[in-house]
């Protein structure tokens, strides 16, 4: 059983009395689903800020349209879908302001910002994350993280993503590509053969 | 297999295959070549490293707390939601009420017939209103407060 339908499984019973307006079960929802919810908003923008804003914004969603939920469907493919959907919007928004103001954009780039590859204790894990952060595009991160990373099958995750499930096997082995040539990158007799 | 189209496979091979799980071509030559074993190795650690490092994102604050922000900001939108359609009811109704012009006989491009004559009492106000049916109109007679 993958990740995601652990998680499934233990949010069940919480989500039916959330729904019903017990506020101790909303809490208790969002403290199971919130580090997902960011981890997810993370790998999207790639900026732990963005990530921070979309999974509140996130959680006030999930609040409103709880009562809209069909028991018995996928809790974390719902959660997904209001997730990718904030994220989307948050980069339209972005889009247009670099549009009208390009000088904001590059002094947010100048600030700097801390991801999870200044958390990581080693030299190479902080390598690999920032490379997974910096290197890959967006729908290649979502791809493999959804698929490599948490376990679904390529087809849960096109569903998850909005995507067919051909596509997202291209942006999968894309990734992998990139992503392992990078962890082969810092072995030098792996490297050499490559 | 040769190592160097196995080096090449392992680039895109499901993390299964590099498991040695299977039996494809990919995965006989694993068991069989120690140093495209040891390739396949690095990748799967590099990958756990990064799984990890991804479980162990965490969000500022408690969720307590994140939880109490996301029901008092979606408590406020929804009497915006409420709130402002009801301001501009009241708005609208306000400006028809207190439409300041009295009651000037109509021009001919203005009615459709011939202007109605209103009878009001001294200090009432009055307004006409010619409606798309040219057969209707509308009299409203009015007075201000405190007048």
């Amino acid at each position: 059983m993958n990740e995601l339908a652990r998680l499934n499984e233990a949010v069940a019973p919480v989500v039916v009395h959330a729904r019903r307006g017990d506020a101790d079960a909303f809490t208790e929802l969002v403290r199971i689903c919130r580090p997902l919810i960011y981890r997810w908003a993370y790998v999207d923008t790639g900026d732990p800020d963005d990530a921070e804003d979309i999974a509140q914004e996130v959680l006030v969603r999930v609040y409103r349209r709880l009562r809209t939920f069909r028991e018995g469907s996928s809790f974390t493919a719902w959660l997904y879908r209001i997730t990718r959907n904030l994220a989307v919007d948050r980069e339209r928004t972005r889009a247009r302001r670099r549009r009208l103001w390009p000088v904001g954009d590059a002094a947010r780039a100048a600030r700097s910002v801390s991801g999870p590859e200044d958390a990581v204790v080693s030299e190479d894990s902080a390598a690999i994350v920032h490379g997974f952060m910096k290197r890959l595009p967006r729908r290649q991160r979502q791809a493999l993280d959804l698929v490599d990373l948490q376990g679904l099958a390529a087809a849960e995750a096109a569903t998850m993503l909005g995507l067919d499930a051909g596509t997202i096997r291209v942006h999968l082995h894309r990734a992998r590509r990139t992503l392992r040539s990078m962890i082969l990158e810092h072995v030098p007799e792996m490297a050499e053969e490559l | 297999m040769h190592c160097s189209d196995c080096r090449h496979l392992l680039l895109e091979a499901d993390p299964g295959e590099l498991r040695r799980i299977g039996s494809s071509e990919l995965v006989a030559h694993l068991r069989a070549c120690e140093t495209c074993r040891r390739a396949a190795h690095h990748v799967l650690d590099g990958e756990q490293l990064l799984r990890t490092a991804l479980l162990d994102l965490q969000p500022n604050g408690s969720a307590a707390v994140a939880a109490q922000a996301a029901i008092r900001t979606s408590r406020r939108r929804r009497h915006r939601l409420v709130a402002v359609p009801l301001a501009a009811a009241a708005g609208l109704a306000a400006l028809l009420l207190l439409r300041p012009e009295p009651f000037t006989p109509g021009t001919p491009q203005q009615f459709a017939g011939p202007p109605p004559i209103v009878e009001a009492r001294s200090g009432q106000d009055v307004i006409v209103y010619q409606t798309a049916n040219p057969d209707v109109v509308v009299v409203w007679l009015f007075q201000r407060k405190g007048s």
